[in-house]
């Protein structure tokens, strides 16, 4: 009887230490692993993710680490890679091709292809580039690649259909709101661009127009420093440094900590269906239906409350995961 | 004032520095230059919309247009190949009447026929105007040219293409508008030398190798350029009118690509004779507005302008690597003259490049320069945490940064060649507080640290986890603290450090509003960045360390609104880099006068854009810890290397054609980091140099990148020496006395960092009675407490006690045949994270001195670790058993002593430094110590504060 009476009291106590030990995870949401230099990551501090079907390319501040599907672990760097300095701070998949970046502290890298073969390095003025210094990437739903730098405004791929050029630019001089472009993100016919003085949303071009509607505080926008966007077709929200805007009936909305951010400075945001994974220097919090949950944290399984980045996938193993990256390694949660 | 130009024949006038001095002539240098634009048609004076692409369809239906239209640049897959940068030039105008337009149709007022007859082979097509002044009429046409000239045209590498003419020896109406899809496959073919070069015989392949691209500023696109290439088309023709035979059906018009219809199905006519009476014509059109190209011929039918891109970099003026100094926690001030291998005063950097582009705008928004430099891996602060929560086991109690001290506003002094605060006032003097750069600061990262030692460094990579682990430790636990930080500097460190977004970006935030040329609009700091009332408000309900953040945030930001705009990026970023040390920069440079300057030459004829950047000594903030004398990677090897191979191996290395840094005479790259060479490579400045090359340099590098008009690169890099001679550059040093019950005295003048902000030093002669108060720093004496007294006036809460006073006033006893417990420690400024703590010798003597206080010359016996007795212990990591080996080197002496007479002794401590070149800096530390007989009551040091 006595071991009866020992596992009934575990467990009358379980749901207590879960509930001191932080918040209570979302319904349906497992935290499934979280790897560090330890598990073979290349350094901790994640910057970027991106989930192809086979492999997931985590970008950190030294080298970028693949992850096959077979646990395998990869590490690029200058030596056996393409990759010219040793931070990856953008990465994205454009169907087979794997975009994306490197810098030192001291020089931009500029933009990186890897198609399966081989590497090819596109540079500043030389290759149309704007600028060496990338900050984000976004591949629309035409497949066009949008290459977002620190200050030179934005580049797309163009050489696929233009003999001449590689790349094409969009920059303040062509309407875009400021050239310090800090996220990219976009639904069907829109590119949403994040800036330093708020959010330029580009409908392409007429004529030699370019069409640029632009959200600055000038026409409204409460907080101008855009650190991260997360939009589609039904709705648009910007993480800034002052809360996260939530763009409802044509005009924004600043929600900070009395809406339930545990930090209003937001650090990435990413859409999950009609829920809303908000990073902070506080944790990730799920929006959902309006409501901002408690956030997970190092009480939680996280490595760390600080978030960097945060990208959603699907593997061919057809589960759906949310790619958490921190300043403490990477951390993978399942859900439904 | 040394002159650091490479090219002395160009005679620029004396530069001296933005803020800190002011040249009315140096406000003109850049509108003087932007008028000089000597041979391209300067379409500065024509509205941007019309500069390029003159022919407005709508207005004109015919004309000329290239492929690429209008932007003429290099093939995307042929960057590196000056001859794929082709135009492919199209008429899109025919011998009249026919009207061929940039529809490529052919008019209605015209009918094409087939020619079946004998002249077939001449004259394929035979034109009957049906409407207009020749309806009726049948021409044929010979001698069919459009007659192309390009603006500066010539046989030259650089020329702006070869006149010539296009048409083919036939002539039909036609033009196939299709082939120009694969336009690109043609360009190929002309660069590699095989194939057809053209997909239509009318269509005139050019070799664009001049630039036509002044650069581009404002809302423009590359029509925004005030330089575009002109291009004229001049079409001849002889035209015959006939009478042709045979004719049926209605004749042609419409499509003209002939690729495209069915000309078999053309309706026919037969020409069986060549016509006899030939009319000569040429075709001449109003030209556009300010176009000056001339045909030689009476004028152009059509013409165009076009954007040729510039591809080429500038040219370094002075190739050699130049070394820099200064003192530790100073700024540049020298610069090493290898022809008479003297130092010379230099009030900068200086960094000049030519452009074979004389037509760059520096009003182009491409042309900028910056500078990245390493600062060593001394200078680590630390800071309370206001995010520390003990109960999250990844939250730390202090955050570490990199900090390099700012320099207040100067004037360049060019009789003494040296730069010199500002006096307000002499008496008593009184100076300008104004900050013109700095501080700059960064994270310090412990892991990337360890990273870094663990796997890359070429020391600390050969030893254990553990053994990188402890040296890690020992640098932060070693860091300063920054309480002897200005509040205000805090702020910043509080608000760059707090990393939810990167510091570099915050940065950018601070220039953007600081920067008079960037916040034009005057906009106040709130607006600018509302971060910082965020986080004074957000850590102010942090607790105790939070409110001390925000009240330190909350003093940055009254700094920042009392101290106004500037006109630079007054801030920077420090990172940690692969190389070990940490970097400052990017530092963006302003385009303005002071720091921007050019000027137009003529070098055998060639017009060239000559450009310098000048960087202010004082902006280039030396590190505080980090000098010439640093041993940085611990060197356990013996004997301590010599930084003067490297130094004299960096003057050995030019810049070679390829864009990459070579030694002098040898084709080998000189193995210039990544980050710091033109061209990406895989070389490697660790690997090249051999694994120890940063243990022989103690140099640190710096790298001016400088763009041109176009964005094309060039970079320089050079070394910087620090020399231990600044501010605190002798070592520190602390005596303890203690008994076995505990009771211990501790005796040393604080160090610089160890006073806080505010804390100064009074040093007072008890025998004039003179004091002097000294701030932070500026205390450059010995410690010699028996002959000065020196004091702590603490910032608003009054002065201590002279400092060691106590152990001959009464205060603290010492008693005889009582066994003492004497330690020295001793630090240095530079090394101080490592063991051995930058100290190289210490000699430890007791003196006794008579009643008066008087040297006797008479010497306690002292006991070492191993049991000699002598009248002095002394060690120097040059003799045995160190023999230069730092890292063996304790600089912590402990020893017993038991005085067995009373009276009054004076304790003499001295310590040095690790030299380099010359004499160590040395520290005295001597103080007097009264010693009781034994009659006494007590048999301790004991305080009698305490017992009060």
């Amino acid at each position: 009887m006595r071991p009866i009476r020992t596992w009934m009291v575990v467990l009358a106590l379980l749901p207590c230490l879960a509930t001191t030990a932080g918040a209570i995870m979302p319904a349906g949401v497992q935290l499934e692993k979280v790897l560090t230099v330890k598990d073979g990551l290349s350094h901790n501090s994640v910057l970027a993710v991106a989930v192809g079907p086979e492999h997931v390319y985590v970008g950190t501040k030294r080298y970028m680490t693949v992850l096959k599907r077979d646990g395998g672990v990869t590490v690029w760097s200058p030596k056996n890679s393409g990759l010219k300095f040793h931070q990856v701070p953008a990465v994205v998949l454009r169907g087979t091709q794997l975009w994306t970046t490197c810098r030192s502290p001291v020089a931009g890298g500029g933009t990186y292809r890897w198609d399966g073969l081989q590497w090819e390095w596109f540079e500043e003025i030389k290759d149309d580039m704007q600028s060496n210094y990338i900050s984000c990437f976004h591949v629309d739903d035409k497949n066009m690649l949008w290459i977002g730098t620190e200050d030179q405004g934005i580049n797309y791929y163009v050489h696929e259909t233009n003999p001449y050029r590689k790349f094409g630019y969009l920059a303040s001089k062509k309407g875009l709101l400021d050239n310090r472009v800090t996220c990219l993100s976009g639904r069907p016919g829109e590119l949403w661009i994040g800036t330093l003085s708020g959010i330029s949303v580009y409908r392409g071009q007429e004529g030699e127009k370019y069409l640029f509607t632009n959200h600055s505080k000038a026409t409204g926008l409460p907080a101008d420093h855009i650190v991260a966007l997360a939009v589609s077709p039904e709705r648009a929200f910007a993480g800034t440094t002052m809360g996260l805007l939530v763009f409802e009936g044509g005009a924004w909305r600043l929600l900070g900590k009395e809406s339930g951010l545990a930090d209003p400075w937001i650090t990435a945001l990413a859409l999950d269906g009609s829920d809303l994974w908000i990073g902070s220097k506080k944790g990730l919090q799920l929006m959902r239906g309006g409501r901002i949950e408690p956030p997970i944290d190092y009480r939680d399984g996280l490595p760390t409350a600080t978030i960097r980045c945060l990208t959603l996938g699907r593997q061919a193993d057809g589960v759906n995961r949310v790619y958490v990256g921190t300043d403490k390694g990477l951390a993978i949660l399942r859900r439904p | 004032m040394e002159d650091v130009r490479g090219n002395r024949e160009i005679r620029f006038q004396r530069m001296t520095g933005g803020i800190m001095v002011n040249r009315i002539w140096l406000a003109l240098a850049l509108v003087c230059v932007l008028g000089v634009t000597a041979f391209a048609a300067d379409v500065s004076t024509i509205a941007t919309d019309t500069r390029y692409d003159t022919n407005d369809t709508s207005k004109s239906p015919t004309g000329i247009m290239s492929i690429p239209k209008n932007e003429i640049r290099r093939l995307p897959d042929m960057i590196d190949k000056p001859e794929s940068q082709i135009g492919m030039w199209i008429p899109m105008v025919e011998p009249e009447p026919v009207v061929r337009g940039f529809d490529n149709r052919i008019g209605s007022n015209v009918r094409v026929y087939r020619n079946t007859g004998s002249t077939k082979a001449k004259f394929p097509y035979l034109i009957k105007v049906v409407s207009g002044t020749d309806a009726g009429k049948w021409f044929v046409y010979r001698n069919v040219k459009f007659n192309w000239t390009f603006e500066d045209a010539g046989d030259g590498e650089k020329s702006g293409g070869t006149n010539g003419a296009s048409g083919g020896d036939v002539w039909t109406p036609f033009y196939k508008a299709s082939g120009a899809e694969k336009a690109a496959n043609y360009m190929r073919n002309i660069v590699n030398g095989s194939g057809d070069r053209a997909w239509d015989p009318k269509v005139y392949p050019n070799n664009h190798a001049k630039p036509f691209d002044s650069g581009i500023s404002g809302d423009a696109d590359t029509r925004g350029s005030t330089v575009l290439q002109e291009v004229g088309m001049l079409l001849t023709y002889d035209r015959a009118a006939v009478n042709p035979t045979g004719v049926s059906g209605d004749g042609y018009y419409g499509n003209a690509d002939d690729s495209i219809i069915d000309v078999e199905s053309i309706s026919t006519a037969q020409l069986n004779s060549e016509p006899s009476t030939w009319e000569s014509k040429k075709l001449t059109n109003t030209m556009p507005e300010g176009f000056a190209l001339e045909s030689g011929e009476g004028g152009f039918t059509a013409a165009n302008r076009v954007y040729v891109e510039d591809y080429t970099p500038p040219s370094v003026r002075s190739t050699e690597v130049k070394i820099y100094r200064g003192g530790t926690g100073g700024f540049v001030e020298e610069v090493f003259e290898k022809g008479s291998n003297t130092w010379k005063k230099v009030n900068g950097i200086v960094y000049e490049y030519e452009d074979d582009n004389p037509n760059a705008a520096a009003s182009s928004d491409r042309l900028k320069a910056s500078l990245n430099y390493e600062c060593g891996n001394g200078d680590l602060y630390k800071l309370d945490n206001p995010y520390y929560n003990p109960d999250d086991p990844t939250s730390e109690p202090f955050i570490y940064f990199a900090y390099l001290a700012p320099t207040y506003k100067m004037n360049w002094n060019d009789g003494e060649s040296k730069w010199e605060r500002i006096k307000l006032s002499d008496n008593p003097p009184v100076y300008d507080e104004t900050i013109a750069y700095g501080p700059y600061l960064g994270p310090a990262k412990k892991a990337e640290e360890f990273d870094y030692y663990k796997n890359i460094d070429p020391n600390w990579s050969r030893k254990s986890a553990e053994e990188v682990e402890d040296f890690i430790s020992n640098r932060y636990a070693n860091a300063y603290n920054g309480k002897s930080i200005a509040p205000w500097a805090r702020g910043l460190a509080y608000f760059i450090l707090d990393e939810r977004n990167s510091g570099l970006l915050k940065i950018k935030l601070l220039n953007a509003y600081i920067n008079k040329g960037k916040n034009t609009k005057n906009e106040s700091l709130e607006a600018k960045i509302p971060e910082l009332d965020a986080m004074i408000k957000e850590y102010s309900e942090l607790g105790d360390r939070g409110k001390k953040a925000a009240s330190d945030i909350a003093e940055f930001k009254k700094h920042l609104q009392s101290a106004g705009l500037s006109d630079y990026n007054r801030f920077s970023y420090i990172e940690f880099k692969d190389g070990g040390r940490y970097c400052v920069g990017p530092i963006e440079f302003e385009k303005i006068a002071g720091i921007y300057e050019e000027k137009n030459v003529t070098d055998n004829g060639q017009e060239k854009k000559i450009q310098r950047w000048t960087i202010p000594g004082p902006r280039m903030l030396l590190p505080k810890h980090y000098a010439v004398n640093s041993t940085e990677w611990d060197s356990t090897g013996g004997s301590r290397l010599s930084g003067e191979q490297m130094a004299t191996d960096t003057q050995n290395f030019v810049l070679g054609q390829d864009g990459k840094w070579h030694r002098v005479g040898t084709a080998a790259d000189a193995g210039v980091p990544l980050e710091l060479q033109v061209a990406g490579t895989n070389s490697n400045f660790i690997e090249k140099h051999g694994d120890d090359w940063m243990q022989k340099v103690p140099d640190l590098m710096f790298k001016v990148d400088a763009a041109d008009c176009c964005g094309n690169n060039t970079n320089q890099v050079g070394f910087l020496k620090v020399n231990d001679n600044g501010e605190g550059s002798k070592p520190n040093c602390e005596c303890e006395i203690s008994d076995s019950n505990g009771n211990d005295h501790v005796v040393g003048v604080p160090a610089e960092d160890a006073l806080e902000y505010g804390d100064k030093l009074i040093v007072k002669d008890p025998k004039s009675g003179e004091t002097s108060e000294y701030g932070q720093g500026a205390y450059l004496g010995d410690n010699d407490l028996t002959t000065k007294e020196i004091s702590i006036s603490k910032h608003g809460e009054g002065v201590t006690p002279p400092i060691g006073n106590d152990l001959v006033t009464g205060d603290k006893l010492l008693y005889e045949d009582t066994r003492f417990n004497i330690s020295a420690h001793a630090w240095d400024n530079i090394d101080n994270f490592y063991k051995h703590r930058g100290i190289s010798y210490y000699k430890m003597q007791i003196q006794e001195l008579d009643a008066n206080g008087n040297p006797t010359g008479k010497f306690e016996l002292l006991e070492d670790e191993n049991g000699n007795k002598a009248e002095k212990i002394e060690k120097s990591i040059f003799e045995p058993p160190y023999n230069g080996s730092l890292a063996q080197f304790k600089p912590d002496l402990k020893f017993y002593h038991i005085f067995r007479n009373p009276g009054l002794y004076r304790v003499e401590y001295t310590v040095r430094d690790v030299p380099f070149d010359s004499q160590p800096n040395e520290q005295n530390l001597f103080f007097r110590v009264k010693v009781l007989d034994l009659k006494s009551d007590a048999r301790t040091i004991e305080d009698m504060n305490k017992r009060q």
